[in-house]
């Protein structure tokens, strides 16, 4: 249902656009374009699929694993190949010279894109981007269901970071909570320890200790849509500054969520939680060299359009879905994270995530 | 995307394996006059990188560079603030931040000769976003998919180590799970949880959940009933190296019984390979990584080419056994023998019933 509603959304720009074939490549971890175009999540290897005007889709894919299981988990033609550019450029000649668009080109093969060839590849990327960005209601439920997920996701892992366990451990036990649950994938980092922590990454050996902030950024997925949300705990009682650290990231959090609505651009959030920081003297904290972003888009992919930075200049509209997360180094108390998820509405936003914005405490 | 464990321990791999296979490769690169080895690496195609330097992304892309003499330089659009995580992972000599990934290995490798030859296996899917700047500055692009399969066709007693240790990894979490479970999720659940909390880097689980309405193994969203008969399969990654197990449960004891001697089948003939003449099953197929794509199909049933599989390595292999009382998916890693060597499963197939 979603991936028809997504398959007709894309072919009628399509043709507004005159675009008669759109080729869209998926990896591991660049899955989204794929999925708007196939409704397959690609796993192992690469695939390519062909979107032809006339709604007729075929995916090329490398692996064996991967295309028996696209044979039975989707509805399009699905073809097995040894070399996956050259069969795409074989299911490209009869329509070689219309307009056919790839998204992204950067990622596809250099074969495909080579000037030597009889089509010629431009670039559909920002159209598929808009098309994500731009949710239609049927997604914003299956992001307001990812987001319930990861809040009871986040009360999983309040139980199972205790002291004395290894990062990974507690990462393995809310993974099998996901699963449990019906999610088959979550993206998630970790972080643990005091002023030494400068980000999060995937889990470690280390054990968590009394005195640790712990960090997460949980990123459960509903139906092929993702939704996150960050939070920090201390494994014992916050000490005064880690809790007067905190609050700066929940006072940035809460004026970068204030001024979400249509109209305003992914710059103007950035700069609202940023000027927090700076307010306290903290402005080099903002900067690259402490954090990536101030936030991104999610949907088919964890880390969508648009990133919530200074020098973005996209504007928010209704149905966009950001997570809005002033993550970043605190020179004092180390690494801390909070964010929430929003969907831009008609007058603002409304949060999809309901966990308590707030530095937890953990019983050691 | 990766999130099970990602940690470089240098008692299970010391700095000196990785030398070792710098020294090899670079002996190899020497005797085919090529100036330096740039291999893409990204979580679905990790296999190359991490063979060379242990670096496995858990996340976007990167080139492991190797020039002739010294040791790999990476080359990502990880961003500054990951490089200090990336080092303490990963044997290299440095980590470059880069926008063009392409362009920078292209300039840094003519830096040190003009008209450098640069090796890149895997060519035909290495995105062009990176390959197609990668001839810049005089540079001369060839294949380098056979210099790195030759290098990589006799793993090291380390890698050997490694393989042995997800097989086992994946039997554990196959072993969670029992023929009277009845929700599929809860079932999921139980197999990726072991595995990730016995040291797996990643974990992806298949489905059949019913056999007798279909053999397809599928990623399960949300939840579905488990049937009499059902199948799992699991895929493991262990410090950069992947293997596939495959079990089938079933409620009934007959049924159970022919699933243990279609396993037994199923291992005999996994004794005979390289030899895939025994493999006379309804459809069987092996997998392996020669350079770096963690589990390439080399031959099966549905495959029209097969790729040569080198005595004294490891693959994984899989097969749907048809019996009196349904279809038996049964699957496991094999380490192929040498010079008329049986070869054997690494883990057995075999469970109690």
């Amino acid at each position: 249902m979603l991936a028809q509603q997504r398959r007709d959304r894309l072919l009628t720009e399509m043709r507004k656009e005159g675009i008669e074939a759109l080729v869209a490549f998926g990896t591991n971890w660049q899955e989204a374009y794929l999925r708007y175009v196939t409704d397959f999540c690609i796993l192992e290897g690469s695939g390519i699929a062909i979107l032809t005007s006339d709604g007729q889709c075929r995916l090329y894919l490398e692996s064996v694993a991967e295309a028996e299981r696209a044979g039975a988990e989707t509805s399009v033609s699905v073809k097995l190949v040894r070399n996956l550019a050259e069969a795409v450029g074989d299911g490209l000649a009869s329509i070689s010279n219309q307009h056919i668009a790839a998204a992204p080109p950067q990622l596809m093969p250099s074969w495909l894109t080579s000037k030597e060839r009889k089509f010629r590849l431009d670039d559909g990327t920002e159209l598929i981007d808009r098309l994500m960005m731009e949710k239609f209601p049927a997604e914003i439920d299956a992001m307001r269901r990812a987001a319930k997920l990861a809040d009871e996701g986040y009360s999983y892992f309040l139980e199972a970071a205790r002291s004395g366990r290894k990062q990974y451990e507690v990462v393995a036990d809310v993974e099998q909570f996901l699963r449990t649950k019906g999610s088959p994938d979550n993206f998630m980092i970790i972080g643990s320890g005091g002023v030494d922590v400068r980000g999060m990454a995937p889990p470690s050996e280390r054990r968590l200790k009394p005195g640790d902030l712990v960090t997460t950024e949980l990123t459960p997925a509903v139906d092929g849509y993702f939704s996150q949300i960050c939070r920090t705990l201390v494994l014992g009682k916050a000490t005064p500054t880690q809790a007067k650290a905190f609050s700066v990231y929940h006072e940035a959090m809460e004026a970068g969520i204030a001024v979400v609505k249509p109209g305003v651009t992914a710059a103007d959030v950035a700069r609202a939680e940023n000027n927090v920081f700076r307010k306290y003297g903290l402005g080099d904290y903002v900067t690259n060299k402490y954090t990536r972003v101030r936030g991104h888009g999610l949907g088919l992919m964890c880390d969508l359009k648009p990133n919530i930075l200074e020098d973005v200049d996209v504007e928010l509209k209704e149905g966009m879905t950001i997570i809005v997360h002033p993550n970043t180094y605190h020179p004092d108390a180390g690494y801390i994270v909070l964010g929430d998820m929003v969907v831009v509405t008609g007058k603002g936003c409304e949060r999809l995530t309901r966990t308590p914005a707030k530095l937890f405490e953990v019983a050691v | 995307m990766r999130r099970g464990l990602i940690s470089w321990s240098k008692t299970e791999l010391p700095p000196s394996v990785l030398d070792a296979r710098v020294a090899r490769a670079q002996a190899a690169m020497a005797d085919a006059r090529v100036d330096a080895l740039a291999i893409y690496t990204d979580p679905a195609r990790s296999g190359g990188g991490s063979w060379l330097t242990g670096f496995v992304p858990y996340w976007n892309r990167a080139v492991v560079v190797l020039p002739r003499a010294g040791k790999p330089v990476l080359y990502t659009g990880m961003s500054k603030r990951v490089h200090t995580w990336i080092k303490a992972n990963a044997h290299l000599e440095e980590v470059t931040y880069s926008t063009a990934i392409g362009a920078d290995v292209a300039k840094a490798v003519t830096g040190n000769k003009s008209g450098a030859i640069i090796a890149v296996p895997d060519i035909n899917v290495v995105p062009g976003g990176i390959l197609d700047s990668m001839s810049n500055d005089g540079a001369s692009v060839v294949d380098g998919t056979a210099l790195l399969a030759k290098l990589r066709a006799a793993p090291d007693a380390t890698e050997l180590t490694f393989a042995f240790k997800a097989a086992n990894i994946a039997r554990a979490g196959l072993a969670k799970a029992t023929a009277a479970e009845r929700d599929g999720a809860t079932l999921v659940g139980l197999i990726d949880g072991e595995a990730r909390r016995q040291g797996a880097e990643e974990v992806y689980v298949g489905l059949a959940a019913d056999l007798a309405k279909s053999k397809a193994l599928l990623r399960l969203e949300g939840t579905v009933a488990l049937g009499a008969s059902f199948a799992v399969r699991v895929s493991v990654a262990y410090k950069g190296v992947w293997v596939r197990m495959t079990r089938t449960f079933a409620r009934d004891q007959a049924q159970a019984a022919e699933i243990a001697a279609a396993t037994e089948r199923f291992a005999a003939a996994a004794s005979m390979l390289p030899r895939t003449d025994a493999m006379s099953f309804a459809s069987w197929l092996v997998e392996g990584c020669r350079t770096t794509q963690p589990l390439e199909p080399l031959a099966g049933s549905i495959l029209a080419d097969q790729i040569a599989i080198a005595p004294g390595t490891y693959v994984s292999v899989q097969a749907t056994i048809d019996t009196a009382k349904g279809p038996v998916l049964v699957g496991a890693p094999v380490l192929l023998g040498r010079g008329g060597e049986a070869s054997a499963c690494m883990a057995s197939p075999q469970f109690d019933a």
